[in-house]
């Protein structure tokens, strides 16, 4: 493990910390174990990056830490305290998520106000008018978009109003599963810059999940390579800038990554 | 570079709607020697249109006008189906970017590429079955006596990519569209892929063209580059001067990647001219 | 705050304000959605046939008395079994009362159970479908039994069981056809619901922390209204048919009431002699039917995700 970046998770009060994570889907003699003993810590304010390839088990994590999945082995702690395996909704009003698809993440028949006062109304918000138009003004819309439905919006209009759902209750961990990689690339530059943005705005904790390294790197301060549902090791994004990897999986990665080479 | 395999020349393919009539492609001219052309753009550009009318293979709304569109000397305008399908998969094969679709799940593996090489060739089973295992193996597959009596759903993303570019090179075409053929396979997947898919058609002297959205891989693996926006191509380069190139659209869509290399802290987002919608293509770097 | 008033088309009138590029209300966004729908609705002229079949057989039953000629209960027995004539447009039945009269109130009964049956057995299979297809486990189980149990009968069999045992008449036969009409409605909006629960949106309302009652009623039940509604309306044209089944069985609407199922039993006896006396009935049934057919593909044409 490295530890080069001396602004990094130690220095912070951790705001989220994963231990011994086990995730195993199927019984009996089919049993995958998707995750395998995965522990890491988030300090607040931080950007960690989970990375690996499809079927690595990053967006597995994801999900049992958002609380899709409660069937999950280990511990995870929000602020040093337990959270039960069936989430509450405080912890909800504290740790929102952002879906890969936009096309898929937002009712089809609801019109923006609809989705974006629904949060409100359930953690019983003030002003929820006010919020709404003040958020989508932060998210780079404008009140203009409230009375549009899904259908009408592009792919980046959409992811939009997806990170003004999961802003809207002023959560302070943002869960990001590949929130890009469904769009184009210029869109994507909008995209993570409205997110750098709003990261340092609203003094923000990112936990991203991607298959993208130069995504992740460009969001995120640490990294962790993941493999058939272990971490494999941890980097700092200066780290993997350099090609400073331990493993020979995640230097094949990081070749692979930067582009195509003829394999003589 | 002889006479070129494919010449374009102002291709435009119109959509006909109840309300209102879309042009996806305006007027592009290109040509494709043996060589790997790679056509990047983002989506709605009109890249996959693009590669789908050189095989006709449009939707039945569109419609296709050229002022020229032919193949090795065979004019495709003027073909008729019958001709086109003797074209298709023979002379010119697409590959596309999910094999699970374009794949028949109920046949072997083995069948479907047997199948595809006596569609074209006249020869016996057995003979179409050595030549079948031959090109599993020239796809780098370790066992193909198994992965041969394989179904479709029994074999990996990557596996199934690499079987599909067996099929679609076995009856040994001229031309091979191949339509974002990577991007649903891992980076690591993602290398063997291609290199195989390079080495094929360097060795073969077929041409290639790459559709892509991925900037940086379309630089590292074709040899020239033709970069779409809203129907039209804005640049012809040289792949090796992609990272340099002129036109302001090609510069913004390179400035709006994440990159490996340097930290940047907000990234550059296209601002798009409107006059490019009717700008003539710029020709950029050597040609050869 | 409230919605500044912005006209961005700078026109006047209805047309103007359903074009607006940014809608500045709730209801103008909604109204323009329906507009985009009706135009849609629109182009298919199989959907505005069976739409202005439905709409002009719903006037003649809401104006029976005005429409009709003749006092439906009158015999006249010196005038039975009349051949439709300018003074009784479609005839005289056995006991000489007026066929077109009859007709035209025996549409209030149709459209009565058929609109009925609709309002019990719809939102009772779409709350059991949904609820059964979002909760999972013990309560699918349990509901879905149940609802096999329903399902194992022939709708009409189990029709007939009912009213056999409430005794006949147009409540009970309602109340009957509904309990044989919920059941398909119930497995369709659970299957419907087993793929919406898999949603990214509904991943994302569970993450801000919504019961599930809020889910199913708020997010899983309006994604299942439009096929609900397309499979009811393709369901009217049974639904008729059943109550004009119990009606000529005589399980159904009692004579003298003018029920069609029941006008065409009476007319039986004279189908080869006389008839139109059971070949007028008869058609309106299929007319009827045919119109919510019609009106029901081209509803799901336009409603339905998967065709449009």
């Amino acid at each position: 493990m490295s530890a080069s970046d001396p602004a990094m998770a130690g220095n912070r009060p951790a705001a989220l910390t994963v231990s011994h994570l086990s995730i195993v889907f199927g019984r009996g003699a089919s049993a995958l174990k998707a995750v395998d003993d995965v522990s890491f810590t988030l300090g607040h304010g931080e950007a960690f990056g989970l990375i690996g390839e499809s079927g690595c088990g990053k967006s597995t994590v994801l999900r049992a830490l958002a609380g899709l999945n409660s069937e999950y082995g280990g511990t995870i702690a929000f602020h040093d305290r337990e959270v039960p395996h069936k989430r509450d909704k405080a912890f909800f009003r504290r740790v929102q998520m952002v879906f890969q698809d936009p096309y898929a993440s937002l009712h089809p028949r609801k019109m923006v106000q609809n989705v974006l006062a629904e949060p409100l109304k359930i953690h019983g918000f003030d002003r929820p008018q006010e919020r709404i138009d003040e958020i989508l003004t932060a998210v780079g819309l404008g009140p203009s978009f409230r009375y549009r439905f899904p259908h009408e919006l592009s792919g980046g209009q959409r992811q939009r109003v997806a990170i003004a759902r999961a802003l809207i209750i002023e959560p302070e961990l943002l869960l990001l599963d590949e929130p890009t990689s469904a769009l184009d690339v210029s869109v994507q530059a909008e995209i993570l810059n409205l997110l750098k943005q709003l990261r340092r705005d609203r003094d923000l904790t990112y936990l991203m999940v991607s298959h993208d390294l130069a995504v992740v790197t460009h969001l995120c301060e640490r990294v962790a390579m993941m493999s058939e549902g272990r971490i494999l090791e941890e980097m700092s994004a200066a780290d993997v800038r350099a090609g400073r990897a331990q493993e020979p999986y995640t230097r094949e990665f990081l070749e692979a990554s930067v582009g195509y080479r003829p394999i003589a | 570079m002889d006479k070129p395999l494919l010449e374009v020349e102002d291709l435009s393919v119109t959509f006909k709607g109840a309300h209102r009539t879309v042009q996806a492609v305006r007027g592009i001219s290109f040509s494709v020697g043996r060589e790997k052309v790679g056509i990047v753009g983002e989506s709605g550009s009109g890249k996959s249109l693009t590669g789908r009318t050189i095989l006709k293979l449009t939707p039945k709304a569109a419609t296709i006008s050229a002022r020229k569109l032919s193949f090795d000397g065979i004019d495709l305008l003027g073909a008729s189906e019958r001709q086109m399908r003797t074209i298709r998969g023979n002379r010119i094969s697409m590959i596309l970017q999910d094999p699970k679709f374009s794949l028949n799940p109920l046949m072997r593996v083995g069948e479907q590429i047997t199948e595809a090489y006596r569609l074209h060739h006249k020869v016996g089973g057995k003979e179409a079955e050595a030549r079948a295992l031959a090109m599993l193996e020239a796809v780098k597959i370790r066992d193909p006596a198994r992965v041969f009596k394989l179904y479709p759903h029994e074999v990996s993303g990557g596996m199934g990519q690499r079987i599909m570019i067996a099929m679609m090179l076995i009856p040994e075409p001229d031309l091979i569209i191949a339509d974002e053929p990577t991007s649903a396979l891992d980076v690591t997947i993602r290398q063997q892929v291609l290199s195989i898919l390079d080495e094929l058609v360097t060795r073969r002297g077929a041409g290639l063209i790459f559709i892509s959205h991925d900037l940086n891989l379309v630089a590292d693996f074709c040899d020239r580059v033709l970069v779409m926006y809203a129907g039209r191509i804005m640049e012809d380069i040289p792949a090796r001067e992609l990272r340099n190139a002129r036109h302001p659209y090609t510069r913004a869509l390179l400035d709006s990647l994440p990159r490996l290399d340097r930290q940047t802290d907000m990234l550059q987002v296209p601002s798009r001219d409107p006059a490019w919608l009717d700008g003539p293509t710029l020709q950029s770097g050597s040609r050869a | 705050m409230a919605p500044q008033p912005i006209d961005q088309a700078g026109g006047q009138g209805l047309r103007a304000w359903l074009a607006a590029p940014v809608p500045s209300s709730p209801f103008q966004a909604r109204m323009q959605q329906l507009s985009l729908k009706w135009w849609r609705l629109r182009a298919n002229p199989a959907a505005m046939f069976g739409l202005a079949i439905i709409v002009l057989i719903a006037l003649v039953a809401l104006f029976a008395p005005l429409v009709a000629t003749h006092d439906i209960y009158a015999q006249d027995l010196t005038n039975r079994l009349q051949r439709p004539s300018g003074a009784h447009w479609f005839g005289t039945d056995e006991l000489g009362r007026d066929i077109f009269s009859r007709l035209v109130f025996g549409a209030r009964i149709t459209l009565y159970i058929a609109l009925l049956t609709a309002v019990i057995a719809a939102p009772l299979g779409l709350i059991i479908g949904t609820t059964s297809g979002y909760l999972g486990g013990w309560a699918d189980i349990v509901l879905m039994r149940i609802v096999d149990i329903f399902l194992a009968f022939p709708s009409l069999v189990l029709a007939l069981a009912f009213v056999a045992a409430l005794g006949p008449g147009i409540d009970h036969a309602i109340i009957a056809i509904a309990l044989a009409a919920w059941p398909p409605i119930a497995r369709l909006a659970r299957a419907e619901t087993l793929s919406i629960r898999k949603s990214d949106y509904i991943a994302a309302v569970r993450l801000q922390g919504a019961s599930p009652l809020r889910i199913i009623l708020g997010h899983v039940v309006p994604m299942c209204i439009p096929s609900v509604v397309v499979r009811i309306t393709l369901n009217m044209a049974s639904i008729i048919l059943t109550a004009a089944g119990l009606g000529f069985l005589g399980l159904g609407a009692q004579p003298p009431s003018p029920e069609w199922g029941a006008m065409l039993a009476s007319g039986r006896e004279f189908i080869l002699t006389n008839g139109w006396i059971a070949g007028i009935p008869g058609l309106a049934i299929l007319i009827t039917s045919l119109a919510f057919n019609l009106f029901g593909d081209g509803l799901r044409d336009i409603l339905d995700p998967r065709h449009g």
